[in-house]
């Protein structure tokens, strides 16, 4: 038998006896899912709120520590060249 | 039961549960068919069949009536199925890498446990089958598959596809034409 040939003959199929009875469990579920927005969108503004946060920290940090060195290589500077703060 | 589809699809977009179980009654068996022609595996076609019905009940309200209810849930089935396939070959290439490189487990997990109602015969038979349509373009691939439907007229196809009565009969008339060439070049053992 030819594909073509074995194509025509595949045979018709019915639907299992649980297929009904699948299809609602599925759809509940899903509509389950589909009736909890509010929770889900209270997550992700919590996830938000956290990512911006961590980078709100770490980039206050991060300036001030360059803040922070920079004073100190301004320090060595004035140091080295013997300038001190009451030299005015 | 559908005797005013005007009325049976306000009954639908409100959620009425009693039209909904009415549709899948109308439409199931042609569904499950459809998506059985396209991946010729009864266990598979059950379960996209239903994935078409879940994506209906959920989009009924976005349906605008421009083509027949049944077009439209048919459109889905097709889809689907197409989806399914990929999927499969997704599959398939992540589990050929995971033999490449000797991890056995993996394309066992992936591809899964062969069917025990099948013969081994049928089973090679259809796996050609699949191989040989997998080679033809996703149009003509469609088009031949949805004809081959008991019963089902190449003007739905045409509605399902958005094409011309005239373009599916020349995808149907090329889709054998090319299945015919990949069976000569390559001729079952």
């Amino acid at each position: 038998m030819n594909i073509l040939e074995q194509f025509d003959h595949i045979e018709t199929i019915e639907p299992s006896a649980q297929w009904n009875q699948r299809l609602m469990q599925r759809i509940d579920k899903t509509s389950q899912h589909e009736e909890k927005p509010l929770g889900r969108n209270l997550i992700r503004l919590a996830v938000i709120f956290l990512l911006a946060f961590n980078l709100f920290s770490f980039t206050k940090s991060y300036l001030n520590d360059k803040a922070l060195q920079d004073s100190i290589v301004l320090k060595n500077i004035a140091t080295e060249y013997l300038i001190t703060t009451n030299s005015y | 039961m559908m005797t005013n589809e005007t009325d049976f699809l306000i009954k639908l977009k409100s959620g009425d549960k009693q039209a909904f179980a009415d549709m899948v009654t109308v439409y199931q068996k042609t569904v499950i068919n459809i998506c059985y022609r396209f991946l010729l595996n009864k266990e598979d076609a059950e379960d996209v069949s239903q994935e078409v019905f879940i994506e209906a009940y959920h989009s009924i309200r976005d349906f605008r009536g421009e083509a027949k209810l049944g077009t439209w849930i048919y459109r889905i089935a097709v889809s689907k199925s197409l989806d399914e396939i990929k999927k499969r070959n997704r599959k398939k290439r992540i589990s050929s890498v995971g033999k490449t490189l000797g991890i056995e487990f993996i394309s066992n997990l992936l591809v899964g446990s062969e069917r025990p109602d099948k013969s081994i015969e049928e089973k090679e038979g259809y796996s050609m089958l699949l191989k040989t349509l997998g080679k033809l373009p996703e149009n003509q691939r469609i088009a031949l598959t949805l004809s081959k439907i008991d019963d089902y007229p190449n003007s739905e196809i045409a509605e399902i596809m958005e094409v011309s009565l005239t373009a599916v009969d020349s995808l149907i008339y090329r889709a054998k034409q090319n299945l015919k060439a990949i069976l000569n070049q390559n001729p079952p053992e």
